[in-house]
């Protein structure tokens, strides 16, 4: 009689494949021994009657795990044969069992190149790979990768879980916990795929594939698990290449490559699993036992033949009796939501892969490197100020720096040769009203974009005249003053603001409208998602006077949206522009693009391509203005910071309290702030990613200055820290708090 | 699968009926709507951020309601509207295609669903004046919109928000005819579409 091992028995929400596995098997062999291996007696598989018997141990961090690999050694030896459907257990059985010829999964040779994010199977297979990037990295290379998928960013573990992050709070806290729970920084960052999701199963023994499916996920449950599928026999175009992929590897056991399958038909690699799936008793219903097929040819026997009762599959809730020797876990005490126990993979999991990640030749921990070191501008400017007298917190300008950048930046915004409309910088008043800004958007011929008649009128004691400013924002006409006539360009936040303006056409040499586009939540502009809204903007263009010109504003971050959904955007605006056009009969003769770029993006982004795609749908348009807004002084500034204490714990540095807080710094964590701690040498040292976190002076409990960072154990209250990117908002918006007045 | 439409005037009906078009006021009005809609269209088309090449208009159905609509409907009119018709909704995604530049076509399918749920369908389309006969006792006329890619067809429905599946020819929903308005043949699945034929996608079907 044959007896298999099967583990992995939870049927949770998110199951298991035990329970599948053993069913499939018990189809194709009725008379075979199944017993069932768990380690949490709370795995509900445990009390399917498919199994004969239950192999129940204690979780893995209670596991004397030397007398378990004996104990399944010994039972392979007697004849047994063991399948496992936990990633880790199969990891560890590889790499302490070994090979046997009854261990019915891949060895330690064959998982390697299958370890998340996988990426060099895609070599053999004929499957694009979404980007990953692991979280070694800077965080600045992170905040990048975030951006120019759009903020559409799956954050995973080595093995198991996968967190949706759409933004930079989301991404520090998500880190945190996953790298809390595995204890380890082989994670990543995989970008989102648009698709519908698919999977292909094997079944293979030494490197020879038995069977091979596809399934086409049909319903999901809310964790995106497979809740119904459609079940085919993988066609030959997927098939050949699995095929010399699984020799390659000599793959022993089961598989499930998960894959998405975009619109355009293109499959893309998501993760390869090695075992089979939960929902592999749906595909014997469809008439493809893999299990069983696996079973037979390990023992060397045909696979008996399968009945299929359809080709789709669907899961139904079942309640089953427990098994009275097993019973039911304790329930819990009352807010205690332990999330280790309720997960098919058990609390101790995380402890298991340290173990194995310990070994040597496994897994080297992720590499982490520094901030960037300061370039010769920045040097420069550092050079000049007397770190050893300065009164912290302090800001730091920089102003080599931010002549260079406004110098970079406006000169990207020079007409091509060929081209109609001109682009304008303009600068964004709010981001940073001082006057060594102001100075230096004067110098480099941009327009001052205001928000307010308070910035109007900074604008113009600066130099500003009233023709070179462009005013927006819902509150323009705040404080109440006298209007300034002969505005460059101002942009109406509302249909009743825009029928306003229209009676005073001396007001400004272009109005315009800021618009709300459909698809990005936005509380700013005229929303044009009703046809009957779009037709009052209509009516309201109509009614501006014949010698105004009329223009079309929209206002949405880069760094917040990221920038292929900002390039969406505003060929979403150019659409909309058209539509005024045609819809009011009256020309769009400006563009009034908005800020929120984070330096790097603005830098690369292609004007051209821009005004060429502008100039293609408006043909009568002269002016495109082009805001950079925090660009500019976002990185020009620094906060100094002292230490006031080191803390620690078990003799270790945990985190430190400096003289900083997030009055000074309000967007903290909003994006990445890089830190350099002054030596003694007076030399600037970034620091590396780690596990300690540097918080603020004030009593509140999100004054978090710095978190995931690597504190040199020498660190001393006295230090000076700088801290990065603190210009822009980090300023204009900062408040006074526990400042004593 | 032996079905038979009950009503032949019903089938007769739907053998000859083309795909649904909108009417034009010709002014500002029908305009101003077609305008609307393709800004709306280019909104929800994620060009940049999906890396697609063919951006299916699935916002209609999330905008719009599907039910009963007074036909003749102008362009000012239909995209006001509450709930439409699957002839609207097709007219609306091919404008919208057709706009993008995208080798689009009318296209009708007849859908299997069964007594249960069609004698509802029945009711809350009865009276409503100027509608088209679209259902009987099994299966109902759908209008849908097919898109040329890469030399096949793949088969949109707009009121569903989904690309049909020529394997899905079984089950509730099941498409078991389609006729396209492409004036070349196209595959779709294991089926040629030739046009203005009725292509039965079930085997046995008959009526």
């Amino acid at each position: 009689m044959t007896t298999v091992y099967v583990s992995g028995l939870h049927c949770g929400p998110s199951p298991s494949a035990g329970v599948g596995t053993a069913r499939a098997i018990r189809a194709a062999f009725p008379d075979a021994r199944i017993i069932g291996v768990d380690y949490w007696h709370g795995s509900s598989g445990l009390h399917h009657e498919v199994f004969d018997a239950l192999w129940l141990l204690p979780a893995w961090d209670y596991l004397d795990r030397d007398a378990h690999a004996n104990d399944i050694r010994a039972r392979l030896d007697e004849g047994a044969f063991f399948i496992s459907t936990l990633d880790l257990e199969i990891r560890w059985l590889a790499d302490t069992v070994g090979d046997h010829a009854r261990l019915l999964v891949p060895n330690l040779c064959s998982l390697q190149p299958t370890l998340k994010p996988a990426r060099s199977l895609t070599e053999l297979l004929p499957f694009a790979v979404p980007e990953t990037l692991p979280l070694g990295c800077r965080d600045a290379e992170i905040y990048e990768f975030c951006r120019r998928h759009s903020w559409r960013c799956w954050l995973k573990g080595p093995f198991h879980d996968a967190v949706f992050v759409a933004d930079w709070r989301t991404f520090l806290s998500v880190r945190d916990v996953l790298e809390r729970r595995w204890q380890s920084t082989n994670l990543f960052l995989q970008a989102h795929v648009r698709a519908t999701e698919e999977s292909i199963c094997i079944a293979a023994y030494e490197g020879e594939v038995l069977a091979a499916i596809h399934m086409e996920k049909r319903l999901t449950t809310a964790e995106g698990k497979t809740w119904a599928g459609r079940v085919i026999a993988l066609p030959d175009c997927l098939l050949a290449p699995i095929e010399i992929l699984v020799r390659k590897l000599a793959w022993t056991g089961g598989a499930e490559i998960e894959l998405f399958k975009d619109r355009d038909a293109k499959r893309w690699l998501n993760e390869w699993n090695p075992r089979f799936p939960a929902w592999v008793y749906g595909a014997t219903l469809a008439g493809f036992n893999l299990p069983a097929q696996l079973l037979a040819r390990a023992q060397g026997i045909a696979a008996p033949p399968t009945i299929a009762a359809g080709d789709s599959f669907t899961r139904v809730v079942v309640e089953v009796p427990v098994r009275r020797e097993i019973g039911l876990p304790l329930p819990a005490e009352p807010d205690d939501v332990g999330f280790a126990s309720a997960s098919k993979y058990g609390a101790a999991l995380p402890e298991l892969l340290r173990a194995l990640e310990a070994r040597p030749g496994n897994s080297p921990a992720a590499e982490t490197h520094p901030p960037a070191p300061f370039d010769a501008d920045t040097r420069a400017d550092l050079s000049q100020v007397d770190f050893a007298d300065i009164k912290t917190p302090a800001r730091v300008f920089l102003p080599r720096r931010a002549d260079a950048l406004f110098r970079r930046l406006t000169r990207q915004m020079t007409k091509p040769e060929a081209g109609r409309a001109t682009p304008v910088g303009a600068y964004s008043i709010k981001t940073a009203p001082y006057p060594e800004y102001i100075a230096l958007a004067r110098r480099y011929g941009m327009l001052a974009e205001c928000i307010s008649q308070a910035e109007v009128q900074t604008a113009i004691a600066a130099g500003f005249s009233v023709g070179e400013i462009v005013l927006n924002g819902p509150g323009k006409w705040w404080p109440r003053s006298r209007i300034p006539q002969g505005l460059h360009a101002l942009f109406c936040d509302s249909v009743e603001e825009l029928h306003a303006v229209a009676s005073a056409p001396a007001i400004a040499k272009v109005v315009g409208a800021r618009l709300r586009l459909p698809s990005i939540p936005s509380r700013f502009g005229i929303p044009v998602d009703e046809p009957d809204t779009f037709d009052a903007l209509v009516d309201a263009v109509r009614s501006l006077a014949v010698g105004v010109l009329f223009g079309v504003h929209f206002h949405m971050a880069s760094s917040a949206i990221g920038v292929s959904r900002w390039w969406d955007a505003f060929e979403s605006v150019l659409a909309w522009a058209r539509a005024i056009e045609c819809a009011a009969n009256r020309r769009v003769t400006a563009l009034d693009l908005g800020g929120g770029w984070h330096p790097q993006d603005f830098l690369a982004l292609d004007i051209d391509a821009a005004l060429r795609a502008a100039e293609g749908v408006l043909p009568d348009l002269r002016w495109v203005l082009f805001e950079p807004g925090k660009a500019l002084t976002q990185p020009t500034m620094l906060l100094a910071t002292r230490v006031l204490e080191v803390r620690r714990s078990k003799g270790r540095i945990e985190d430190a309290i400096v003289d900083a807080c997030i009055a000074e710094l309000p967007l903290a964590n909003n994006y990445p702030h890089p830190i350099w701690l002054r030596t003694e040498a007076g030399e600037w040292c970034g620091l590396s990613r780690g596990r300690q976190q540097i918080h603020g002076r004030i009593c509140m409990e999100e004054d978090r200055i710095g978190c995931n960072l690597a504190l040199p154990e020498t660190l001393t209250p006295g230090d000076i820290l700088l801290i990065g990117d603190a210009g822009g908002y980090n300023r204009s918006m900062a408040y006074e708090f526990g400042r004593g007045r | 699968m032996n079905l038979v439409v009950a009503d032949k005037e019903t089938l007769r009906g739907w053998l000859e009926q083309p795909a649904s078009e909108l009417t034009d006021h010709g002014s500002s009005c029908c305009a101003g709507a077609r305008a609307w809609l393709l800004a709306m269209a280019t909104s929800y088309a994620f060009r940049h951020t999906d890396a697609t090449e063919i951006a299916a208009p699935t916002f209609l159905a999330q905008r719009y309601k599907w039910g009963p609509t007074t036909w003749p409907i102008a362009w000012c009119e239909a995209v006001r509207a509450e709930a439409i018709d699957c002839g609207v909704f097709s007219a609306l995604a091919r404008a919208i295609w057709s706009a993008q530049g995208v080798e689009c076509y009318g296209a009708q399918v007849m859908l299997l669903y069964g007594p249960q749920t069609t004698v509802h369908w029945r009711r809350r389309w009865a009276g409503q004046p100027g509608s088209f006969n679209w259902i009987d006792r099994d299966l109902v006329y759908h209008e849908v919109v097919i898109v040329v890619v890469g030399g096949a067809a793949e088969v949109f429905d707009p009121s569903d928000g989904h690309w049909l599946s020529p394997a899905a020819d079984a089950g509730y929903g099941a498409v078991v005819g389609i006729r396209s308005e492409c004036p070349k043949a196209l595959a779709w699945g294991r089926h040629t579409l030739a046009m203005d034929q009725w292509i039965l996608t079930v085997p046995g079907i008959s009526w």
